[in-house]
């Protein structure tokens, strides 16, 4: 990966080191952590076809499963769209 | 040349930039993983999920999905998984996920390999990044979206111009076509006067990224991609980090030209057009840290 092009030298004296705390990125991990259970374990507020309610992860199976067509996909008695995650899987470009 | 008088003894070198390649392959392998119960999760790294044998979903299309779904009052929902999956990359290591863990960067330097001279790209570009993730990952798929279009109805989107999508999701399906149309394996066939070669759309793509891959450095990381572009936004806070040990340093700026990514490393590394390959450790005197006290490295 060397690159072969004149390079400026480093100026070691002036040269940043870089030290940090690690809080922020503590915080954004644990915050991360959080978001990552509240979305395994809370219910979305979305309908799939069968009536039940989506969770997080039935609604990405249903993105990457052909996604939700407004047209096609309504829930049951027509109550809306609907995802469908156990659609077969898709080429999505 | 530095002046050599009063510089210290050469640090050690170390070893991981050689353990990187090995690294990439193992995570490769994790997430071209077909398990099913995985297949709900969003992934941190760019690997399409219509990627036959993909584990995790790809983060970006995820991304574009639920934005086009937030003006349909049916369907709009805070992506709390997707976000978490990306703020706990982000948090713990940031774009360390690009020069380590990512398949499509993977593949890049694969083809930046070959021995081709290489054009430089201008560090500046990198922030087309950013103009990708908030206008066509986020921003058009929500307008889209609020005229009544669903993502797969959008004329335009990140998925239908993705070469990740191309490459990964569907050169597998035009083999698969082709296995069937030649009755080597079974299947549904296609329909009558499709073809099972890729569209030009997708052909253009793959032959761009392999072109542009091999005579620039990860062109589309470094030019193009939201995800790295978000996950890089990490590199000033992020657990992990590189750190400068001044005494260890020889000047001789091995870090310097071993960063294939344009990094003024003289100046700082922990920025964001850094993939954190670690390349410019090799010398010693920068190290990866995750905040503790800084080893002892120097002879
Ligand atoms: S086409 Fe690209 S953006 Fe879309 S899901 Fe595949 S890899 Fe992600
Ligand atoms: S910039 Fe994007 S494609 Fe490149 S390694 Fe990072 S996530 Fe993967
Ligand atoms: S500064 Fe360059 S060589 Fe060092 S980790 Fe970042 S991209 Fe790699």
């Amino acid at each position: 990966m060397r690159r072969h092009t004149n390079q400026p030298p480093i100026d070691r004296a002036t040269r940043s080191e870089e030290r940090r705390l690690i809080w922020a990125g503590l915080a954004a991990a644990v915050i991360g952590t959080l978001l990552l259970l509240g979305g395994l374990l809370l219910p979305t507020g979305v309908t799939t076809r069968s009536g039940a309610q989506a969770s997080e992860a039935d609604m990405v199976k249903a993105f990457r499963h052909g996604g939700i067509s407004l047209a096609a996909a309504t829930g049951p008695a027509g109550s809306g769209p609907a995802v469908d995650p156990n659609a077969p899987q898709a080429c999505p470009t | 040349m530095p002046d050599e008088t009063n510089l210290p003894p050469r640090p050690r070198p170390t070893w991981l930039p050689h353990m990187r390649p090995w690294v990439q392959a193992a995570f490769a392998v994790l997430w071209l993983w077909p398990i099913r119960a995985l297949q709900g999760l969003p992934g941190c790294v760019f690997h399409c999920y219509g990627c036959p044998w993909a584990s995790f979903a790809c983060p970006i299309g995820l991304m574009a999905n639920f934005s086009a779904a937030l003006p349909h009052p049916g369907l709009a929902t805070a992506p709390l998984l997707l976000a978490g999956v990306l703020l706990l990359a982000g948090g713990l290591v940031g774009s360390l996920v690009c020069g380590w863990m990512c398949p499509f960067g993977y593949l890049q330097d694969w083809l930046g390999r070959l021995p081709i001279p290489k054009i430089a790209i201008p560090n500046w570009l990198g922030h087309t990044r950013y103009v990708v993730l908030v206008g066509v990952v986020i921003a058009l798929p929500f307008i889209l979206g609020l005229k009544g279009q669903s993502f797969e109805d959008q004329p335009v989107t990140i998925c239908k111009y993705c070469p990740a999508g191309a490459v990964e999701a569907s050169l597998p399906a035009a083999g698969k076509s082709l296995a069937i149309q030649q009755g080597w394996m079974k299947g549904p066939p296609l329909p009558p006067g499709q073809s099972w070669f890729p569209s030009t759309r997708k052909t253009v793509l793959v032959v761009a990224l392999v072109a542009g891959s091999v005579v620039m450095f990860r062109p589309w990381c470094k030019i193009f991609c939201p995800l790295g572009g978000l996950l890089s936004l990490f590199n000033r806070i992020s657990i992990f980090h590189l750190r400068f040990r001044r005494e260890a340093c020889y000047a001789c700026n091995t870090c310097r030209s071993r960063c294939a990514m344009g990094v003024e490393v003289e100046r700082h590394v922990n920025v964001t057009n850094c993939i954190r390959c670690t390349e410019c450790t090799t010398c010693g005197a920068l190290y990866p840290s995750l905040g503790g006290e800084e080893p002892k490295g120097s002879k």
